[in-house]
């Protein structure tokens, strides 16, 4: 198998064909990134074509600095925003500055199943921003440095940002697990 | 919260079904395109030469009214007046350059705010 920079050297020297080489490697990747983010495989799937005919663009002036997934990573989360700004999605979620949370107590009555089913229901009230932003603290276990890289916010601005995350999340699971208890007493 | 109960909520997210076989074919074609094409991807005048132009000329129409508030201006002014240059010619090619520049900054200025969503989508460096 031809390595990723090889393929990258290729591709700058004019050998178009070696692009496709490229794609295949990291369109499963793109394609997560910008899923997290639009929410919809349609237009997940042509965010992620976009991202790689500008990837193809300015692959020229691409010059190894950073990773080529973390390059790529930044093309596909820029034109994930503007594409949520076209569809005038980029704030859609429920308004969460009322809720946040100090108090990380919220799932420690439950089973280790319901935790990650309450917390992953709460990820999808998220800004799709946020949402991106702890899966690529978390789950793609990204330093702060590559988010950075990435969303060009600075290492301080992400920090406050995934602390503030993690209150709003602590806040919805409270609200979502009192309503939860409310309606069984109802019951 | 940990990090693994983060893990194994974002997991749940995960794509399941995963792009379409043509994938790779579609990008592509469009990949081929924009290489025949690069006009219509690429404009004429790079952003930043773009941003040159309006800010000098920004300068340009800024100069005459930096010029004007000036006393050594108008000796300037009456200097070329002595070597036969018409003052109202003067004044009349002034008022030229700074329209001429108010036009481009305004031209730049309404790009760089109307083509924001591009403007972030920049290539990285």
């Amino acid at each position: 198998m031809i390595s990723t920079e090889q393929l990258i050297k290729e591709v700058q020297e004019g050998q178009m064909q070696a692009f496709s080489g490229l794609v295949d490697q990291h369109k499963n990747l793109v394609y997560s990134l910008v899923m997290r983010m639009v929410k919809n495989s349609q237009d997940a799937e042509e965010v992620a074509q976009d991202t790689f005919v500008k990837a193809f663009k300015s692959i020229k002036q691409f010059k190894g600095e950073s990773k080529f997934s973390t390059w790529l990573y930044k093309i596909a989360y820029f034109t994930a925003i503007n594409h949520l700004r076209e569809k005038q999605l980029l704030s859609s979620s429920l308004d969460l500055t009322d809720i946040e949370s100090e108090d990380s107590s919220a799932l420690e009555q439950l089973n280790q199943a319901d935790r990650i089913k309450y917390l992953h229901q709460a990820i999808g009230y998220l800004r799709p921003i946020d949402r991106n932003l702890i899966s690529l603290y978390y789950l793609d276990e990204l330093s702060i440095k590559e988010i950075q890289e990435i969303t060009l916010f600075t290492e301080a601005n992400i920090k406050v940002k995934l602390l503030r995350i993690r209150k709003q999340l602590n806040g919805l699971l409270k609200a979502m697990l009192n309503d939860e208890l409310q309606s069984l007493i109802k019951n | 919260m940990d990090k693994d109960l983060f893990k194994a909520a974002l997991s749940k997210d995960e794509v399941a079904e995963g792009l379409t076989a043509d994938f790779t074919s579609s990008v592509m074609e469009k990949v081929e395109h924009a290489a025949e094409n690069p006009s219509q991807f690429e404009p004429l005048v790079p952003k930043r030469i773009r941003i040159l132009i309006g800010l000098g000329y920004l300068a340009i129409c800024l100069l005459p009214i930096i010029l004007g508030m000036q006393e050594s201006a108008l000796a300037w002014m009456d200097q070329l007046h002595r070597l036969g240059v018409e003052s109202s010619d003067l004044k009349q090619t002034l008022k030229f350059i700074s329209l001429l520049g108010f036009v481009f900054a305004a031209l730049t200025l309404t790009d760089m705010l109307v083509k924001r969503g591009a403007f972030l989508s920049i290539k990285p460096t």
